[in-house]
């Protein structure tokens, strides 16, 4: 940038510079060579002369009164400030991180809820499809055996003997109900259940068919809601973890803050008495 | 008894040789302090916290000038009492008197900064000059102060304020520049030997 006399920033500088006697050899020479030439540049430096010598010429204040130290105020003074400092900064640390912390399980709970949300509603769509269709049409299910197997195994009208067995393996009273499955054809809803794989209902009568979403090679064994049984514990056990981290985070933010806080308004005073 | 050695043995924990070199270097910080600040009270205050951790820093002092090592302390600590100052301005706002009348135009709110017409004398001109000072901005004032009132060189003013010597030519020359642009009207006021500095007297 050039002022109205044609001097740039560099100039000014290198003017300054020159004052204090703080440009290089070659530097000194070249300005000394555009001093010869500018008139301007003549001005400058003696205003910037005249300045420097005004400032330095300010009277020099001496000193009110002596600054000599006690030993009691250093002692004093020393270790508080290191105590302040470190209890603002642990408290401010506690705050940070219990904030994580409960930020992060928001967070994570958010998506656990997120993921379980459509199953869940699913999950109810389909027992209340199942529901409407009870109420209207009974559904009757076989499982293992087809009409036409009725009697193989003596089993009577109300028992439901496993597919390929003799002999009924329950009890009457203890087995299955039979119950046929029909499924109607004008209805696409429970055609287009998503889980045809767990929910194989085309083929009634041929020993795969599902009762109650269950296949029959499933019988006697452990279903996957038990299993999710320690899974559970495990996790109720993490959130009890993390409420005493959390609690001791902001426990531990509010003590030391408490302190820092103490600490300051007694600084605050040592200094208004000194 | 010399620097060294009293710096040797303030390190050891004597008080007493500790309080030589503040005895020695007060009337300097003070002056230094009182430049940048433009407030007794609080160079004062600035000045005392600098001796302070002078005193617990002495064992970061590993030779060189002492002097430049003291003044970085004191440009810190007016740094300091600078914000601090900003942060908890000490004087009311809406003065009042002691039975609770407000005071239309107090002293203190007078601006202090003398008009070129009614400067009179070179305490005035001190003041203008002081007034100019104030006005730039910190680290313009640091530099100018450092090298024009305590006499740094711009080795020393680098190492003081932690940055390049070409940073220290650049503020510099923009203080002077500022300073030059503030002081218009008043240059009247200088002594012959200062006002007769123009080309030919050069």
């Amino acid at each position: 940038m050039n002022n109205k006399l044609g001097i740039s920033n560099k100039d000014w500088i290198n003017l300054s510079a020159y004052i204090d006697g703080a440009l290089s050899e070659q530097e000194r020479a070249r300005l000394d060579k555009r001093l010869a030439e500018s008139k301007d540049l003549q001005q400058e430096l003696a205003n910037l002369q005249r300045l420097k010598a005004a400032v330095h010429a300010l009277p020099k204040k001496k000193a009110p009164r002596d600054f000599m130290l006690t030993p009691d105020m250093v002692k004093a003074r020393k270790p508080q400030a290191n105590l302040f400092a470190s209890f603002r900064l642990a408290s401010v640390a506690a705050t940070i991180l219990f904030l994580v912390a409960f930020a992060g399980e928001a967070i994570l709970k958010g998506n656990i809820f997120q993921g379980q949300q459509p199953a869940a509603l699913e999950m109810e769509a389909a027992l209340s499809r199942e529901s409407d269709q009870a109420v209207e049409d009974p559904q009757i299910i076989t499982w293992g055996y087809s009409p036409e197997a009725k009697g193989l195994g003596g089993g009577g009208v109300g028992g439901a003997p496993m597919a390929g067995s003799a002999e009924p393996l329950m009890p009457i009273e203890e087995s299955p109900v039979e119950i046929e499955v029909e499924i109607p054809q004008g209805e696409p809803s429970l055609m287009a259940e998503p889980q045809e794989e767990e929910l194989d209902l085309a083929s009634p009568g041929t020993g795969e068919a599902l009762i109650l979403g269950l296949r029959p090679e499933t019988e006697g064994q452990v279903i996957e809601a038990e299993k999710d049984a320690p899974r559970e514990q495990e996790r109720g056990l993490n959130t009890t973890t993390l409420r005493w981290v959390q609690g001791g985070l902001a426990v531990t933010a509010l003590i030391t803050g408490l302190i820092a806080l103490i600490l300051h308004f007694r600084r605050k005073r040592l200094i208004q008495t000194k | 008894m010399d620097e060294k050695a009293l710096i040797d043995m303030a390190l050891e924990g004597d008080m007493n040789a500790f309080n030589h070199l503040v005895l020695a270097y007060q009337d300097m910080a003070f002056n230094t302090a009182y430049r940048i600040m433009s407030d007794g009270p609080a160079a004062e205050d600035a000045t005392q916290e600098a001796f302070i951790s002078m005193y617990q820093k002495l064992h970061t002092y590993h030779g060189g000038s002492f002097k430049a090592w003291l003044l970085r302390i004191v440009t810190n600590a007016c740094y300091d009492e600078l914000r601090r100052r900003k942060r908890r301005p000490t004087v009311a706002l809406e003065p009042e008197t002691d039975e609770g009348d407000f005071i239309e135009s107090p002293s203190w709110l007078e601006d202090d900064a003398p008009k070129p017409d009614e400067a009179l004398n070179n305490s005035e001109l001190e003041k203008a000059l002081q007034h100019c000072i104030q006005a730039l901005d910190e680290k313009y004032r640091a530099v100018v102060v450092l090298v024009d009132v305590a006499g740094e060189d711009y080795e020393s003013v680098a190492a003081i304020i932690h940055s390049p010597i070409g940073t220290v030519k650049s503020r510099l020359a923009r203080a002077r520049q500022k300073l030059q642009h503030c002081l218009q009207g008043f240059w009247e006021l200088l002594p012959a030997n200062f006002r007769l500095l123009d080309v030919e007297g050069k």
